[in-house]
């Protein structure tokens, strides 16, 4: 009953809390099919879906920074002066 | 463990870096702070003892050295109150239609916008975030680091998102977002 409640009633903080879970874990049946419930008619919850896919691709672009050469000879000869 | 912090700086400099970087938006004092969590580490080696991975153990390190210098610069950022959702938990502003973001992506000014909505995100907020989001670490690799349970992660990565959602339409996507 709980579950079928849920399935009907899912409010947009819940479903968008789903999906954010989604990202991290495999969703359970009851989250899986209350989701796509709620999808069929809700527009902005589809619109939040595509969005966190941005934001996770906007994300991995951001790995690409490393870190600067000289900043990496100066640490080094520092821990090597730490050392001797 | 073998005690080498040139194989640490080698290894694991890019994402301490990386790390430092996008919480102090300064590479002077990422820089800065990258170096004194490597020396911490090996005044503390012994403390170490393969208790984590040597990365986890690291960026514990530097979350100590950040916070310090949040401190000191008066920057350390709290959540903010406003709420996302109303009463009924239906979305307070309806997320906008982001207009083709995928050929965004590889734009330096998107990237810079994103940057910037990063560095507003409350701490304990974008240091998750960027932990699994960024550098893609394991979830539970996440948890040990912040020393959190799996659900506060997950909360603080759905957190993270909404406010970046909210900041990226605000600040890249425009107010001309179709409703």
């Amino acid at each position: 009953m709980n579950a079928v409640w849920k399935i009907l009633t899912l409010p947009c903080e819940e479903a968008s809390r789903i999906m954010s879970d989604g990202m991290d874990r495999a969703l359970t049946n009851v989250e899986r099919i209350a989701l796509r419930a709620h999808l069929i008619s809700c527009r902005s919850c589809k619109r939040f879906r595509k969005q966190l896919f941005v934001i996770e691709a906007a994300a991995k672009a951001a790995a690409d920074e490393k870190m600067p050469e000289d900043s990496r000879e100066r640490i080094r000869a520092n821990i090597d002066d730490e050392r001797s | 463990m073998t005690c080498d912090p040139a194989k640490w700086l080698e290894e694991h400099g890019d994402v301490l870096y990386r790390f430092a970087l996008s919480r102090l938006r300064d590479r002077t004092l990422a820089e800065d702070v990258v170096q004194e969590t490597l020396l911490g580490a090996l005044k503390n080696a012994k403390d170490f003892e393969g208790r984590a991975e040597v990365r986890t153990w690291l960026i514990g390190i530097l979350r100590n050295k950040i916070a310090d210098q949040l401190r000191r610069t008066g920057r350390i950022r709290e959540d903010s109150t406003e709420r996302i959702f109303d009463d009924r938990g239906a979305w307070a502003a309806a997320p906008g239609d982001w207009h083709d973001p995928e050929s965004q992506l590889s734009s330096k000014e998107f990237q810079q916008t994103f940057s910037d909505c990063m560095e507003k995100l409350p701490e304990p907020l974008a240091e998750a975030f960027i932990l699994r989001e960024v550098e893609e670490t394991d979830y539970e690799e996440v948890c040990d680091a912040l020393e959190i349970s799996a659900t506060n992660l997950s909360t603080r990565l759905y957190r993270a998102r909404l406010l970046l959602r909210k900041c990226l339409e605000q600040n890249w996507f425009g107010e001309g977002v179709k409703r």
